[in-house]
């Protein structure tokens, strides 16, 4: 890639002549936007990217990038996305999937692909429900989500999409919100420059089926006040002020909220964030409000061999087609007679 | 009955007390079986005389003996493990009838293949006999029931202490005594040891040397023993060639036919009895180049197939029927965006888990309609281990050239049966060239169909100027989703063209016999060697019976409608499931029939009869003579 000569491209140069079709207000349109930023910033050619999706409302998202794109079937994206970087491992392989596309009937495929580590960029548009199929609950939706499905209220508890990643060994997971445009650019580059599988969750309003589900972290009126930015190196703290941190409890091993300056807590009190700490970053995905902030931004990072580039590293291709000549001329032949 | 030499019912044919000059049986095709419980080895056992008779010239048709578990309880008729070979003077194409001498580690896995109808009547039995004297008083109580139920059927049975003999070299005869049982059968065919020993040495290249060098200790003891002990030889006389010949098993055929087709990735998920393609590419896949992924089920494995191919890669899948069922969405993408797409079934018997070690053409119907909406695809199955090969040749050029979905269906039989063939002379052409990555000139589409062929090109990622996004809805040339029916119409047009025009390319089939006569047989896959030497059987009683048989399924081969029409009667012969005509609640219109003869009736409207059997093995030739006798002049099925 000589990046000097490439004309410089802006974000509509990565829009299709598509016309986009979600419905007014949903989030998805800001995703798009972010997505199609951070690429006319990271200046990538656009035949060398290429998005592959399942099935939902998130998954038509290949079709509004002036770029390659494979919109394939519900939940399988990653295991088409692992043929196609195994194929060609120069090209830049996006997946893009929902709640219901990666946590339900593509749950396996997400997992191994998490747990192999192979160099794709998948981003999980967590919107709580199932959209395409107008509302029916999903993995991720809360206990007690009324649905078509679950008219009295569901009873079962919600995958947390970025524990799950932690938990199969994922080596990059970060979070982000539909609508925090510089937040969402930054962690997508982050996840691009990382080697390796990079698990991106974004929080996504589904404003006709689950409208504000997230609204206790994302409403203006109180996303300073509950959304953490975790970044590395620096304390855990979090508020309009910043005066609120995270602590570790000694007895109880888990997180709690103080202020430094009182009650005798100190700044030093307060964690630092350290990315490459699998346990720290465990801890953080499962804070959520009320009581807890909700922690965004790269919350692991410990970069590892990818398995296109081990599984490449095997491949020693001899002289054109000389090998096979060997085998079926070498030791398996005999002339009768 | 001579102490020394321990014989069991009497044989005319044979006198037990002339070791020093045995008697020569000539024959022109002799059948042996070697079974033994499941980690005893009589499989390899089998196989190695099977590949050495081969080297040296005969005709041979291996057959596995495999019971569904990994280690079954010992003892056990269910449990028995082993090997069928058949050897002849001339080219063998199938397992025969029945074996005319059996080597038995125990009378269990013995008293398996005798219930099974397995035994040639008057059939010699080699036996180890060191479960007569057994402390176990169960185990000799078995033994003796089975004496008789053995002995009551006429074999010929010798006794051979295997057991004991082995002691003399191993602490655990278990594992060695197969070697011991190979130096009998080398004796007895009069084998060459020097090919038998490079075999041997071969298997055990990866364990200590000393493993070897134990191992043919043991095999010339059993020379010795039966030199010593046993009064009869079997020479089947090879007939010499001039070609160059390879051995192998159709799994191996498969591996080696991809590589040479130039495959670069084949995606799997472990099923018998398709996973052995996997580990014999694996031992040599990346040296070509290739990668060998094992996905994290069938499902993904064809995705991962899929994502190669179309990034550029030819790239293949192999499964069973299970697998067939979970990738048939996927499939369905594959032909709906016209991403080149191999997929190997290597059937075993349906429906479910059914019988997953044992051979079945039952996925016929599912492979051609089984994918939900239309997707018009490529069906065709190899009949020989040779064409295990090549087949994989001919399936990448069809995928590739016409942006679709080939099948091909392979089969149990043919996956673990070993039989020589002329060795292929590689051809460069056979290998896929790189796809076309020059840049796409502005205004074209990624599905710019030609009217008249239904073909057109693709756009790999990372082709300047190709950036579409390809997908499984229906779609216009420019791969925009469709909103309108026309398109749909329109596009599944093109989608069917493509296979018109392949179809247009076949050539009618050849017939095995007379053009016209009483009776045709038809088949495909796995059973041709058995379909034509029955009918060279009935042929030579004076019967009027031809066979063909298809290598293309979807699109069908030209002509038949005409050739049938030659014919008193059609029929199918298959391993797959139909009533009987005649049986309860049975009508001639809901009769359920073989899948083959259910889709010749549908694509020639003619009255194609069928016979079937689903027994977990491959058809014996003598059975189709049975039917191809009540069958001939008896006009058609109405
Ligand atoms: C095999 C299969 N089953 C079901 C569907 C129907 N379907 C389409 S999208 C979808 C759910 C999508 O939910 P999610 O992944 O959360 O995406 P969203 O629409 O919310 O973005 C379902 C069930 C399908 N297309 N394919
Ligand atoms: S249904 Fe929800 S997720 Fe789907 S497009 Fe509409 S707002 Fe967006
Ligand atoms: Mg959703």
């Amino acid at each position: 890639m000589s990046h000097s000569v490439l004309p410089q491209l802006k974000p509509r140069d990565f829009a299709s002549d598509q016309e986009v079709r979600w419905c007014p207000g949903c989030g998805d349109y800001a995703i798009l936007k972010a997505i199609q930023k951070t690429l006319a910033d990271l200046e990538v050619p656009r035949e060398e990217s290429v998005f592959i999706s399942g099935i939902g409302c998130s998954s038509r998202f290949p079709y509004y990038m002036a770029t390659y794109g494979f919109h394939t079937i519900h939940g399988r994206a990653p295991a088409v996305a692992t043929g196609t970087k195994l194929a060609n491992p120069d090209l830049d392989v996006w997946v893009i999937t929902g709640d219901g596309d990666g946590l339900s009937i593509g749950g396996n495929h997400l997992v191994h692909a998490l747990r192999r580590n192979i160099d794709l960029n998948i981003i999980l548009f967590n919107n709580e429900i199932y959209g395409l199929t107008k509302g029916q609950v999903s993995p991720t939706s809360k206990r007690g989500t009324l649905s078509p499905t679950t008219p009295r209220g569901s009873v079962a508890n919600p995958i947390s999409p970025a524990t799950m990643a932690l938990g199969v060994g994922a080596r990059f997971v970060a979070r982000s919100v539909d609508i925090n445009m510089g937040h969402l650019v930054d962690v997508l580059k982050q996840a691009h420059a990382n080697r390796g599988t990079s698990f991106v969750e974004i929080f996504q309003n589904c404003i006709v089926f689950n409208d504000a589900t997230f609204a206790d972290f994302t409403d203006k009126a109180v996303a300073k006040e509950n959304q953490l930015l975790v970044e590395h190196g620096q304390p855990l703290l979090f508020g309009v002020e910043r005066d609120r941190g995270l602590r570790l409890d000694p007895a109880t091993w888990t997180l709690e909220v103080v202020r430094p300056g009182v009650n005798g807590v100190t700044e030093a009190d307060v964690l630092v964030h350290d990315e490459t700490n699998r346990m720290l970053a465990t801890m953080l995905a499962a804070l959520e409000p009320p009581g807890f902030p909700m922690a965004l931004g790269v919350l692991y990072r410990d970069p590892a061999a990818t398995f296109d580039h081990q599984v490449l590293a095997q491949v020693e291709p001899e002289s054109e087609g000389r090998g096979l000549a060997d085998l079926l001329y070498g030791g398996r032949t005999w002339k009768v007679g | 009955m001579s102490t020394r030499l321990p014989v069991v019912g009497d044989d005319p044919v044979f006198s037990a007390e002339q070791p020093s000059s045995p008697r020569v049986l000539e024959r022109a095709q002799y059948t042996v079986e070697v079974v033994s419980d499941s980690g005893e080895g009589a499989q390899s056992c089998g196989q190695i005389l099977g590949t050495v008779s081969a080297k040296m010239g005969n005709g041979v048709w291996t057959v596995e003996i495999i019971p569904a578990e990994v280690q079954p309880p010992p003892r056990n008729p269910a449990g028995a493990s082993g090997n069928r070979v058949r050897i002849g003077s001339g080219p063998v194409t199938n397992w025969g009838d029945r074996t005319d001498l059996i080597v038995a580690f125990n009378e269990q896995a013995l008293l398996a293949r005798h219930r099974l109808d397995a035994l040639e009547p008057g059939a010699v039995i080699l036996i180890e006999s060191m479960w007569q004297d057994h402390d176990d008083e169960g185990i000799r109580a078995e033994w003796s029931a089975a004496m008789e139920e053995l002995g009551a059927a006429g074999y010929r049975i010798i006794h051979v202490p295997a057991h004991e003999q082995c002691l003399a070299l191993t602490e655990n005869p278990y594992l060695g005594k197969n070697m011991f049982m190979l130096g009998i059968l080398t004796e007895l065919f009069d084998r060459d040891t020097a090919l038998i020993g490079a075999q041997i040495r071969h298997r055990f290249r990866k364990k200590d040397e000393s493993v070897a060098e134990r191992s043919i200790d043991l095999l010339e003891l059993g020379i010795a023993w039966a030199r010593e002990n046993l009064d009869f030889r079997v020479s089947v006389p090879p007939v010499p060639g001039d070609r160059d010949m390879v051995v192998m098993n159709g799994n191996q055929a498969v591996a080696l036919g991809a590589v040479a087709a130039g495959m670069e990735l084949a995606a799997m998920y472990p099923i018998t009895p398709a996973t052995s393609v996997s580990h014999q590419l694996g031992e040599m896949f990346e040296r070509f180049g290739g990668i060998v992924h094992q996905a994290e089920d069938e499902i993904a494995a064809a995705g991962v197939a899929i994502g190669a191919s179309y990034a550029g890669k030819t790239a293949f899948t192999i499964t069973s029927g299970p697998g067939l069922a979970l990738k048939t969405e996927f499939l369905g993408l594959a032909v709906m965006t016209e991403t080149p797409l191999v997929l190997v079934d290597v059937q075993r018997g349906g429906p479910s888990t059914g019988l997953p070690t044992k051979v079945e053409q039952s996925d016929l119907l599912a492979a051609i309609f089984g994918q939900p909406g239309d997707a018009p695809h490529v069906v065709l199955a190899p009949a020989t281990i040779e064409e295990c090969f090549h087949v994989m040749v001919t399936a990448r050029r069809i995928a590739e050239t016409f942006r679709a979905l080939v099948i091909v269906l392979s089969d149990a039989n043919l996956a673990t049966g070993v039989q020589p063939f002329p060795r292929p002379e590689l051809d460069q052409a056979w290998i896929a060239s790189a796809p076309d990555q020059s840049p796409v000139p502005e205004g074209k589409a990624p599905y710019a169909w030609d009217e008249q062929t239904g073909l057109s090109q693709r756009f790999i990622p990372g082709q300047p100027g190709g950036m579409f996004t390809v997908t499984g809805l229906a779609h216009d040339e420019r791969s925009k989703v469709a909103y309108t029916s026309d398109i749909n119409q329109w596009s599944s047009a093109m989608r069917s063209r493509k296979i018109a025009v392949l179809g247009q390319t076949l050539r009618p089939p050849s017939l095995n016999g007379d053009d016209a006569g009483d009776l045709l047989i038809v088949g495909w896959g796995s059973t041709k060697g058995a379909i034509e030497e029955a009918v060279a059987r009935a042929r030579d009683e004076g019967l009027s019976v031809s066979s063909l048989h298809l290598t293309f399924l979807s699109p069908l081969e030209p002509g038949l409608a005409e050739i049938f029409s030659r014919f008193q009667k059609v029929m199918t012969v298959e391993i797959n499931y139909s009533d009987e005509p005649d049986g309860p609640f049975v009508t001639h219109q809901n009769r359920r029939r073989g899948q083959l003869s259910w889709l010749l009736r549908a694509q020639t409207l003619v009255d194609v009869d069928c016979w079937t059997r689903v027994l977990g093995e491959p058809l014996r030739p003598g059975a189709i003579l049975e039917v191809i006798r009540s069958n001939c002049g008896a006009g058609g099925e109405r």
